[in-house]
């Protein structure tokens, strides 16, 4: 018998199946004949492409030997295999088949076997025509939309695949350009002060790969001159602002400008740029070999040492100044003092005077202040100026039991022998 | 199999050498701090997994027949002495580098160097097989807002650095944005104010000053050190100390 479909294509009933456009292929499986024919004739006036089995070994052939259906209808209660064993035989071809089961009578086992199986929904027979429809019509939109929903998610995960790819590639751009970044402002900050006129060592350790302490040295035509800066912070900003102030600094050291103006124009200069919370501490220490002289400004910078030839005494440097990057206008007190060969001066940043460790025992905290400093600096002073730098840093590390809580530099300077005649 | 003896303060476990054992420690540790009232902790929690860890490995060589004791006891508010024994050869703790390596890759070496960054206090036996560390259940600093009147006073319950500074400019903000104008920081529980933490007080100060120009600015109960940064820094020139 033919029966043309709502759309195109033909369908085929009974043994002879051919998978029209638009229907879905229902296996219907029952031992009553009458069954079959009434299930299969509402079916397929509805459009499915039907196949009928009698019992569940005929229905499993048939599953096996392809195509599997789309829907599975099928009683319970058969000869040769009944419908419990085919709902999972067939679910071994095909997963997430659908099935509806056709009961005559409750029996609560059964349900319960069902329910385990898992199976769409049941048709109570008798079967009216409207809701077999209806029910078929159901669970195959639910099948349907779970295979949306599939395909939905598994799109959804490529893309999200692919803006992972994209996001690690960008990440891997940018550590390589912070890698880059680090390593110009290395070379940027790069210490000149190989052939200075002085003698001098130094020791540093930032906090972080980038920013904060900052020191460079300088020959002038008369001497030398040295700054130490610590700028507030530890992120890129800070090593911007340190690139700036080696940069004006390179600059005064050509114009011959004094410490104050240096200070000042540098003032203003942080003020400028952008937020205005970038603080800066500094020393400005301008040797003159020729007449022996030392000039000194400071920026509200932990004061600089000085120890005397054959001293045993390290004495800070008095001169006070402003803080700079904070204030609109700023004023420095000049220091003036007498240099003698052999003399030595430590300068270094807050990192070292706040280096601090906690008490085991009691929890509490010591700090090692300047007063501290000065005692290690003291203990070395017999030392060659390498070696007292080495130790007083060793002692300093050990002193904080190598916790770093800020950049730490120290620098060492000694004034030659024989002043200006002996170098340059 | 991790044998427990707990007392008033402290709590003592007994564990075979075998990597499996540190999660059942880690756990009853977690236990004994909460009943101690410290959160969980990880500063400790990290101290001790990575101290038995090395007990296991490298001490006792994950001989499950050698044992690893270990010892936490309360010596004081929120601090802990941690002891970690091995039954193994112990190794010589003079030479031991203890700052943190440059290569981040470098995990050998990192090991009691992190402990080390963790605790106060770090200090072996004779024989180098047990270790005993000092370490303080860590406490943020959080910032007190009170009103007297027509003053505004700010408490911070500790130190002010860079991990705190966001919250406290945040704080500050919302103060001027309120049209306050005086006042009062409490710094008797500060023992130490970083440069950013400083140049965050000294915007607020700027902006205070600008918006009113009665502004008043008091620092109150400030240790000796504290004062001193002020005095150090002109800060004392923008903030009265009293």
């Amino acid at each position: 018998m033919v029966h043309a479909g709502p759309a195109l294509g033909k369908v085929w009933r009974v043994n002879n199946c051919d998978m029209g456009r638009l229907g879905e292929y229902i296996l219907v499986v029952d031992d009553e004949f009458t069954i079959r024919e009434s299930l299969g004739g509402i079916l397929s006036d509805e459009g499915y492409v039907v196949k009928t089995a009698e019992n569940g070994a005929e229905a499993l052939a048939l599953v096996e030997k392809g195509p599997v259906p789309d829907l599975l209808v099928t009683d319970i209660r058969m000869p040769e295999l009944d419908g419990l064993s085919l709902i999972s035989r067939a679910r071994e071809k095909r997963e997430d088949l659908p099935v509806l089961v056709l009961t005559g009578f409750g029996d609560k086992d059964t349900l319960l076997s069902l329910i385990r199986l898992g199976c769409d929904d049941l048709l109570h027979k008798p079967c009216q025509a409207e809701e077999v429809i209806e029910k078929v019509r159901e669970a195959l939109d639910k099948h349907r939309r779970k295979l949306a929903d599939q395909t939905d998610l598994l799109r959804k995960n490529t893309e999200l695949m692919r803006d992972l790819e994209s996001y690690r590639d960008r990440f891997e751009f940018m550590r390589a350009e912070i890698e880059n970044a680090v390593v110009i402002y290395h070379d940027l900050i790069g210490q000149s002060g190989s052939d200075s006129k002085l003698k001098v060592a130094c020791r540093s350790r930032p906090f972080k790969e980038l920013g904060g302490d900052f020191t460079d040295i300088r020959n002038t035509d008369k001497g030398c001159d040295i700054l130490v800066a610590d700028v507030a912070g530890h992120d890129l900003a800070a090593s911007y602002h340190t690139v700036l102030i080696k940069a004006y600094f390179e600059e005064n050291c050509r114009t011959g400008k004094s410490g104050e103006e240096f200070f000042t124009v540098l003032n203003r200069s942080l003020r400028e740029n952008g937020t205005n919370e970038r603080m800066v501490t500094a020393l400005f220490f301008r040797v003159n070999l020729e007449e022996m002289t030392g000039r000194l400004y400071s920026a509200g910078h932990p004061r600089m040492l000085g120890i005397k030839q054959n001293s045993t005494r390290a004495v800070p440097v008095e001169a006070e100044g402003d803080i700079l990057g904070l204030h609109e206008r700023v004023a420095f007190q000049v220091r003036d003092i007498a240099l003698s060969p052999g003399e030595r001066f430590i300068l270094y940043t807050d990192g070292i005077s706040n280096a601090r460790y906690t008490e085991g025992l009691t929890g509490k905290r010591r700090k090692l202040g300047e007063e501290g400093l000065r005692r290690l600096v003291e203990e070395h002073v017999h030392e060659p100026l390498g070696k007292l730098s080495e130790h007083v840093w060793n002692d300093v590390m050990r002193f904080c039991r190598h916790k770093q809580a800020d950049d730490m530099l120290l620098l060492a300077l000694e004034i030659p022998e024989g002043g200006a005649a002996l170098r340059g | 199999m991790v044998k427990k003896e707990r007392d008033e303060g402290s709590i003592r476990l007994e564990l075979a050498s075998e990597l499996k054992n540190v999660g059942p420690v880690i756990a009853e540790l977690r236990d004994f701090l909460k009943d101690q009232g410290v959160g969980d902790d990880s500063n400790v929690v990290l101290v001790t997994r990575e101290l038995v860890n090395n007990a296991i490995e490298h001490g006792n060589m994950n001989d499950p027949e050698k044992k690893v004791n270990m010892l936490a006891s309360f010596v004081g508010e929120g601090r802990l002495l941690l002891e970690v024994e091995d039954q193994g050869q112990g190794f010589d703790h003079r030479t031991l580098n203890l700052s943190m390596p440059d290569d981040p890759t470098q995990f050998r070496s990192r090991g009691l160097a992190l402990v080390n960054a963790f605790t106060d206090e770090i200090f072996f036996n004779e024989a180098g097989n047990k270790v005993s560390a000092y370490v303080s259940a860590k406490e943020e600093t959080h910032f007190l807002v009170q009103d007297d009147q027509e003053w505004v006073v700010i408490t911070p319950t500790g130190d002010i650095t860079a991990e705190y500074a966001e919250n406290l400019r945040s704080i500050l903000l919302n103060q001027i944005q309120e049209k306050r104008d005086h006042f009062r920081f409490d710094l008797g529980k500060v023992e130490d104010i970083d440069s950013i933490s400083l140049s965050i007080l000294i915007v607020f100060a700027n902006m205070a000053r600008k918006y009113s120009p009665s502004a008043k600015l008091v620092v109150v109960n400030a240790g000796k050190d504290i004062a001193n940064l002020f005095e150090m820094t002109r800060l004392n020139t923008i903030f009265s100390i009293q």
